[in-house]
């Protein structure tokens, strides 16, 4: 029985002996290594997720002595190792070669795949199954035969857990380099590395917009590549983005947080991007891979090496086809638009009343003062235009109405309509005494008072975005310095037309009614229009800075209008000294009014809103891509306090009832930009737009662009939208300029009765 | 003359954890053992966290990383079930061990997770615990005891968790 048992076993171990050399007689395994070029790792109870081979190759691609080496990963189902970059999440695979008498060309890493991970949370690059990270080794003049090849490869592998592993590997060169199996694995390694665009006869166009450099955080980075495959050669037309169209490495100092791939009317497609530049990095470039399917489902993919700070404006490139003439035209028609926008219908009325007292006496005069108007208004936009350069050249990004982003700009607009509103109720007068207004002086008064009606006109006119405005503005500020004044001076004369027209065509003046008792009782009627501005501003204050902020200004609004009264009061009196006692008291009561202002920055003031399902969210990049990752339509307006555009549709068709439930079965994000965002106008300027407000629906799923709304929403064609963007439909992508005009007329047509309670 | 590149930081960040974790293999800690005490500096900058400050409490400790994406998805639903237990009855505690820690604080900051997390960039508590897979974390009763290790993390795992914590709770206030 022992002795049978015995010879059992001998049987059994003779065998196991002679397997491995069966096994190599049969050619069982192809990829056969040295023990020592084979190591397993990232065990998980045991069993191992990754197998890593080192395969070597002779290289007869290469006149000088040399050899494609690289490590074979076979990964377990389901799990996957990262790129050289691993994107959002897990950690890049690090190969680090050695091999004696032999320099080692860095690694030439295939195309990743991206895989959705922690159930779409998060995308990262990477590969599954099996891949091999190939180089080549160099030799000098000595051969490589008898060398020693190492590599030592740090991964982390990854499924519903994540198991690093470090290995080492080696195998001496000799003789054997592997069959026909390794040299096809070779070869298709080499097939999947990516392109240069000129190697594959790709155009690329890449336009950016760089943010504000911070040593510490790095700036805003807003692109578009322009991507045209075989321009003019019909047999590579076919190419089309890929699921995935962009992989973006970080060795240029860039991480892209949001890429949207369109097709551009013209065969090609125009990538639109959006991230930030790594701190500290002065050189940024866009490196990593451009990913291209072809008729047949085929994967093209391009190596992209670009660099951001030589490229050209993305904003202007968007509105490229605009044109600086058309962008001028469109700036003039949104001037004149301007006029209808509640934001200066206060000073326009006033205007309208100046004008029509003035325009039934002599031409002349009333031409002075159209005149003086228009000048009031160039000479704002002008200095605005100024003060937007100024601030871009210190490098300081900003958008259209970016002043009322500064509660003390605020403030001062405030009390500039007090003391307006205070004339107007016949409180004092400007820069003239009653006694001499008839006296051609007043004339002159007059003019000044119409510069300082446009330059007011201007100031209030800035918190309003009309239709064709956002598009000039947009064109203007990522132009240079001459094209913003150009574009700042059209919208001027636009805003400033109307009145130019009544005072120079003596035509027009005859439609107005004639001067009478009835004036002064409107000019104080209107002095109330302005004051409900204020009350406007001081909302804006109160909602920014604080109930205390906004207290502390009503104090100096208080103090301001006392002293307007005692100046008055006491200026007109024969005696110097009641003269003097006047201007002393106006002062002082300035300075303490001063002194109780306190408009400082407070945070986190805003009321956190009631949370339902139908409260809008802040505004991330991220949680909107989440959205439409999960299937639901997108919504999302941009919006600040002191905007009246937005806050009319707000109030007359996003807070409609009907619209609310048509939402419904949205996302939808609120983009706030009452204070500077830096993020939220870095948005605005990927859709050539520099001010609010914009409303973006986005189709389900994530490939769809989003659709544009027009600036006024008239609720019929919202809801229409709505139900457009529900489908998935892309009918409304484009909004015509003919939408647009049937805004304006809805909003002429509804707005009637609100002009009492917005003015 | 033979040039080396340096090893990057990552890399060597990589081959701590690695090594740390093939070392310890065979040291895993399972159901029924007690679990080490520890002390560690927190992620946030704050006072140090020690295991023995919660006896008393039913614990989950978690070890989890910025670079693994299943600990990403854990992390906000492990916030969830916190809230759903009374505080002075269940305590969740995290050990992260990235290197970078900067990247493991915005993400704590982005997600708002109010539960602690201490900082172990040397893989330390990995290799006391015998930790060999991230995410991997440890139930521990009231008397210090480990009745449940959970390694890896997908959405549909809480409900079975939630169950073990409401058990381990429920038992010792019986």
């Amino acid at each position: 029985m022992f002795r049978t048992n015995w010879l059992l076993l001998m049987v059994v171990l003779l065998l196991a002996g002679a397997a491995p050399s069966l096994q190599a007689a049969a050619g069982a395994d192809p990829l056969a290594v040295p023990d020592r070029a084979r190591a397993e790792g990232a065990f998980d109870h045991g069993n191992p997720r990754v197998v890593a081979r080192l395969l070597v190759q002779a290289d007869d691609t290469s006149k000088s002595p040399s050899l494609r080496l690289g490590v074979l990963f076979d990964l377990d189902p389901g799990w996957h190792l990262y790129w050289r970059d691993p994107g959002e999440s897990g950690l890049a695979t690090e190969l680090r070669f050695d091999v004696q008498g032999a320099v080692v060309e860095p690694v030439a890493w295939p195309a990743p795949s991206a895989f959705t991970e922690s159930e779409g949370l998060f995308t990262t690059y990477g590969y599954e199954g099996r891949v091999l990270l190939a180089t080549r080794a160099v030799f000098g003049a000595d051969e490589a035969s008898g060398r020693i090849a190492r590599v030592h490869a740090d991964l982390l592998v990854c499924e519903v857990e994540c198991i690093p592993a470090s290995l080492e590997l080696e195998r001496r060169l000799g003789a054997d380099t592997g069959g026909v199996p390794v040299r096809a694995l070779f070869d298709d390694a080499a097939k999947q590395v990516p392109l240069t665009a000129a190697a594959l006869g790709i155009d690329l166009e890449l336009s950016a917009d760089l943010g504000v450099q911070r040593p510490a955080s790095g700036t805003s980075v807003l692109g578009s590549l322009a991507v045209h495959p075989c321009r003019g050669e019909p047999r590579c037309a076919h190419l089309s983005p890929d699921t995935h169209a962009l992989f973006i490495d970080r060795r240029g100092g860039v991480e892209i947080e949001r890429i949207d791939a369109q097709p551009d009317g013209s065969g090609g497609f125009r990538v639109a991007l959006e991230g930030r530049t790594l701190a500290a990095v002065t050189a940024p470039r866009l490196t990593g891979v451009l990913a291209l399917v072809d008729a047949d489902g085929g994967r093209q993919t391009v190596e992209l090496d670009l660099d951001l700070r030589s490229a050209p404006s993305a904003a202007a490139m968007q509105s490229g086809a605009t044109g600086l003439a058309q962008a001028i035209l469109l700036a003039l028609l949104g001037g004149l638009i301007l006029n209808l926008m509640p934001c200066v219908l206060p000073v326009l009325a006033l205007k309208a009343v100046a004008i029509a007292e003035l325009a039934h006496r002599r031409r002349g005069e009333a031409l002075a003062h159209g005149m003086a108007y228009l000048a009031g208004v160039l000479a704002s936009l002008a200095a605005l235009a100024a003060v937007v350069v100024a601030l871009r050249s210190a490098g300081t990004a900003v958008g259209w109405g970016f002043q009322f982003q500064e509660p003390l700009f605020v403030a001062a607009v405030a009390s500039v309509l007090v003391v307006f509103s205070l004339n107007l109720f016949g409180v004092f007068e400007i820069g003239i005494d009653t006694a001499r207004l008839a006296s051609i002086g007043a004339q002159a008064a007059g003019a000044r008072r119409s510069f300082f009606d446009g330059l007011l006109a201007v100031v209030l006119a800035t918190p309003c975005s009309a239709p064709f405005l956002g598009t000039a503005v947009g064109f203007a500020f990522a132009s240079d310095a001459p094209v913003i004044l150009a574009i700042f001076l059209a919208i001027g004369v636009g805003l400033a037309l109307p009145f130019v027209l009544v005072s120079a065509i003596p035509g027009c003046a005859r439609w107005l009614p004639r001067s009478g008792p009835w004036m002064p009782k409107l000019r104080a009627g209107l002095g109330f229009a302005l004051l409900a501005t204020v009350v406007w501003l001081l909302w804006i204050v109160g909602r920014g800075e604080g109930s205390d902020a906004m207290a502390s200004l009503l104090a100096w609004l208080l103090a301001l209008g006392f002293a307007s009264w005692l100046y008055a009061a006491l200026r007109d009196s024969s005696q110097a000294v009641f003269r003097t006692g006047a201007a002393l008291a106006f002062g002082l009561l300035l300075v303490a009014g001063a002194g109780v202002v306190r408009v400082e920055r407070a945070t986190a003031l805003r009321e956190p809103a009631a949370s339902d399902e139908r409260t809008p969210r802040p505004y991330e990049a991220a949680a909107v891509a989440a959205e439409r990752r999960a299937g639901r339509p997108v919504f999302v307006y941009f919006t600040a306090d002191w905007c009246l555009t937005c806050k009319l549709n707000e109030r007359l068709v996003l807070d409609d009832a009907s619209v609310r439930d048509a939402l419904a079965g949205f996302a939808v994000f609120e983009a706030d930009w009452t204070r500077r965002d830096e993020r939220i106008r870095a948005m605005l300027a990927r859709f050539g737009r520099s001010g609010v407000p914009l409303y973006l629906l986005y189709p389900p799923g994530e490939d769809g662009s989003p659709v544009r709304l027009p600036e006024l929403l008239s609720k019929q064609h919202f809801l229409e939208a709505l139900r457009e963007a529900a489908r998935g439909g892309s009918r409304v992508r484009e909004v015509t300029i003919f939408r647009a005009r049937t805004s304006i007329f809805w909003w002429l047509a509804s707005n009637r009765e609100l002009q009492g309670s917005c003015s | 003359m033979k040039c080396t590149r340096p090893r990057s930081r990552r890399g060597a960040a990589l081959a701590l954890i690695a090594g740390l974790l093939f070392a310890v293999k065979a040291l895993a800690l399972g159901d029924g053992q007690k679990a080490p005490d520890f002390k560690a500096p927190s992620l946030d900058g704050g006072k140090g966290l020690s295991l023995a400050a919660y006896r008393g409490k039913v614990v989950y400790l978690d070890f989890w990383a910025s670079w693994c994406p299943p600990c990403l998805t854990s992390l906000p639903l492990l916030e969830e079930l916190r809230k759903e237990f009374p505080s002075d009855q269940f305590q969740i505690l995290a050990v992260n061990v990235d290197q970078d820690f900067e990247k493991a604080r915005k993400f704590l900051e982005r997600t708002g997770v109010g539960y602690p997390s201490a900082s172990d960039p040397k893989g330390r508590l990995p290799e006391l615990f015998g930790v060999e897979t991230m995410p991997t974390s440890f139930l521990i009763d009231r008397g210090g005891v480990i009745r449940y290790v959970h390694n890896g993390f997908r959405k549909g795992d809480v409900g079975p968790l939630r169950e073990r914590i409401a058990q381990l709770v429920a038992a010792h206030n019986k």
